[in-house]
């Protein structure tokens, strides 16, 4: 009751480029009952379509993030997201206000009419932003790219480093150690040998004129022919590097019908020491079980690889989920969230999350456990605090949580976003992304996901801010004449923590 | 004798067309973008050609990059043929080319519907017909569990294109060579994001469908356990692919395509 009265409350203004400080949103809170909201924390939460784009009713689904972590107000997002005129180049967010603004910057390489701007697309910047790394599945041609500009926030498009076709879900991590720019594309690439397709993409001078890139190979065992899409890297200025992926080794179904099953696979983290490297890079960890490198976090574990979304899955399409983040204090200390979907549950998806404070070589029981949930991202700030994002389908909606703990212990619990997980009706695959993102700059956490873009006061407990023309009064989205109602779509919105 | 500028390559690039007036050169609308020397601030007087999502500019001031070799000149009127690249708080586009407005006057008018034009020029066949079947042609992703039966491993990824072929009875081949009384296009049926919006072809449908073709084989196809052979001649036989989402068009465009491909001959 308290909830719809706050609710009606809020909605009574108009919410055009509306904010909501984060005194207020702690009061409207407490006012609406919200039990379990942290109140010392300061929650920015902002839909990240301009104002000049309110007309737009695109499937805006799975969001990237980079921030400037030398100057934190400049900040780039990525989602699936076309150019506004259909032209030859797919846009980036781009933010120079902290997040309090932002516009699109068409310098992704693409094909002309795109209606998604891009395939998988995920940004990094290098130790002060002097550079933007980014890969891409291009549209058109679906080849893998590594791109670069040395100037995000201007028109030249981004300069194409290397292209290869047949792999997947291209996952960027750029960082800066002693004046080079690292560079690690997690990826899943077809073209390896023997089935060992989980891979990372390095170049350990990444800022030079023509900057050459390895692949490397972290899977080294058997698998049913490949491994899972996801290759996720972590890395500590001290120069450790990790990274996680799914060995699979065996499934059943039929992925055209929508009834793969992967019936067991591995979760495995991979670590190197040096950066990645020297002569046999990620084998630093070793399993004791079977003494090849990469341990084996959990075995056997059974997800759906759905070809698409269903109903009972909120339209979006479940093929397990992955993040992985190396405490800057310590690089011995890094935790995981991994997805399976347990034998008799009846949720599609449980995600897990683990730590381990011995470089990998073990790992803690479930320290979280979350059904029905997919899209896990954990970032980890200079106090050693846990920050964990992900998307939970409760009934028919999409509730987006970020968990904060400072031991892994207890943890609390921010409602970002609850929206509707039928309204849209989706486009493509995939309805939200196959994943979403979270980092720590500093002691704050930013975070990108994407949501139902209706104006519901009540879909945003800890406030929301809309550039595009928004009425939560009446809960409509409207063009730039502010009369003409825009149908929901899907949207992407970024959000900070100040800690 | 004023020699015309021919115009239709921008027009068919450009998605913002506009008569503006160039009110300052190496200026940027753009608070934090700096103004390169081939940047200029010009307003807006009227729209030629735009998305409905750029029509908001109409009046305002916008930052044109010049194209290489382009001169603009400061207090000049023209009409600008431009790709938008930056959308915010203003507009930055990129001009392909841009014609003073007494130049402009003796143009010629605009073509009709130049993307349209573009992509029957692109076109290896165009057809008039009905789609009479559409089957499942890639069995890549249908996978014996392990142990099951000494299947060849093909990649499982969320986007497979899963091809299907559509059969098209033609009634009239209006671009091409021969006189084929049946089509086979195959397109991909996966509503993954790389593939949502390659058209997809249903029985029933009909249209002017215009073809590109490929090799014997597209990359990735794979005929698995139950999938007749294809006969030697048939597999040596180009075929057609039709992933452009205007590949399928509405019976009622046949006239302005056949004029299209007229003009062209």
């Amino acid at each position: 009751m308290a909830a719809k009265k706050a609710g009606k409350k809020a909605a009574g203004a108009k919410a055009a480029g509306k904010k909501a400080p984060a005194k207020k949103s702690a009061k409207a809170a407490k006012k609406a009952g919200a039990a379990g909201q942290a109140p010392s924390a300061s929650v920015f939460l902002i839909n990240m379509i301009p104002k000049a784009l309110s007309a737009e009713t695109n499937q805006d689904s799975e969001p990237h993030l980079t921030v400037n972590p030398a100057n934190t107000r400049q900040i780039v997002g990525t989602a699936f997201t076309p150019d506004p005129s259909l032209g030859p180049n797919a846009p980036i967010y781009v933010s120079l206000d902290g997040g309090n603004t932002w516009m699109l910057n068409s310098i992704v390489p693409s094909t002309a009419g795109s209606i998604s701007g891009t395939g998988d697309i995920t940004t990094s910047f290098n130790g002060n932003a002097s550079k933007l790394y980014g890969a891409i599945l291009k549209a058109g041609s679906s080849a893998m790219q590594f791109l670069r500009t040395s100037s995000f926030s201007t028109p030249p498009p981004m300069t194409v480093l290397k292209s290869r076709p047949n792999a997947d879900q291209p996952f960027t991590l750029a960082t800066t150690i002693g004046g080079k720019d690292r560079v690690y594309i997690g990826n899943n690439d077809f073209a390896a040998g023997g089935g060992r397709t989980a891979t990372i993409d390095q170049s350990l001078d990444g800022g030079i004129a023509a900057p050459v890139f390895q692949a490397i190979r972290v899977e080294k065992r058997s698998t049913v022919g490949q491994d899972g899409p996801q290759t996720r890297p972590t890395a500590h200025p001290d120069g450790t590097v990790y990274a996680a992926f799914y060995r699979w080794r065996s499934l059943t179904g039929n992925f055209q019908a929508n009834t793969l099953v992967i019936t067991s696979a591995d979760v495995v983290v991979v670590r190197d020491d040096n950066g990645g490297s020297g002569a046999t890079p990620y084998t630093a960890l070793i399993d004791t079980g079977d003494g090849i490198a990469g341990k084996r976090v959990v075995t056997g574990v059974s997800f759906p690889f759905m070809i698409s979304g269903a109903a009972a899955t909120g339209q979006q399409r479940i093929g397990g989920s992955l993040s992985i983040a190396v405490s800057p204090l310590s690089s011995s200390t890094v935790y995981l969230v991994w997805g399976n979907k347990p034998a008799g549950s009846t949720g599609f998806l449980t995600l897990h999350v683990t730590r381990s404070l011995d470089r990998g070589k073990t790992w803690s029981p479930d320290l979280l456990t979350i059904p029905n949930a997919t899209n896990g991202a954990l970032a980890i700030n200079n106090a050693g605090k846990i920050a964990f994002l992900y998307q939970q389908l409760s009934g028919v909606r999409w509730v987006t949580h970020l968990r904060r703990s400072t031991t892994g212990a207890t943890w609390d619990d921010l409602t970002l976003a609850n929206t509707s997980a039928t309204n849209p009706v989706r486009t493509f695959n995939p309805y939200l992304g196959d994943y979403c993102h979270l980092l720590a700059v500093g002691k704050d956490f930013y975070g990108i996901f994407s949501a139902s873009n209706v104006p519901n006061s009540a879909n945003f407990p800890n406030g929301v801010k809309y550039q595009r023309n928004a009425d939560f009064a009446t809960q409509r989205l409207f063009k730039l004449d502010g009369v003409t109602i825009v149908p929901a779509s899907i949207d992407p919105f970024f959000f900070k923590i100040t800690e | 004798m004023t020699k015309k500028t021919d115009t239709s390559k921008w027009d068919a690039q450009a998605n913002f067309v506009f008569k503006g007036v160039v009110r300052k050169l190496k200026a940027s609308t753009f608070e934090h973008l700096p103004a390169p020397d081939g940047a200029a601030a010009v307003k807006v007087e009227e729209i030629v050609k735009a998305p409905e999502i750029l029509e908001q500019y109409a009046g305002s001031e916008i930052t044109v990059l010049a194209g290489d070799q382009e001169e603009i000149r400061a207090g000049e009127r023209a009409i600008f043929y431009t790709q938008s690249v930056m959308v915010g708080a203003s507009l930055v586009v990129q001009s392909l080319g841009h014609l003073p407005v007494t130049a402009a006057a003796g143009a010629g008018a605009a073509e009709p519907d130049p993307a349209l034009r573009e992509q029957v020029a692109r076109a290896d066949m165009v057809v008039t017909g009905r789609v009479a079947s559409v089957r499942t042609i890639d069995q890549s992703s249908t996978r014996k569990a392990r142990g099951g039966g000494g299947e060849s491993f093909s990649p499982i990824s969320e986007h497979n294109p899963i091809w299907q072929e559509a059969v098209i009875e033609v009634a009239d081949v209006e671009k091409g060579s021969g006189a084929p009384k049946q089509i086979v296009v195959r397109f991909p049926a996966s509503t993954d994001v790389l593939w949502s919006q390659a058209p997809k072809f249903e029985p029933g449908q009909e249209g002017v469908f215009l073809l590109s073709r490929e090799g014997a084989e597209p990359a990735g196809v794979k005929r698995g356990r139950g999938a007749k052979p294809l006969a030697q001649k048939e597999a040596a036989k180009p075929h057609y692919t039709a992933l452009d989402p205007a590949a399928i068009q509405p019976i009622q465009k046949v006239e302005a395509i056949r004029s299209m491909i007229r003009s062209r001959k």
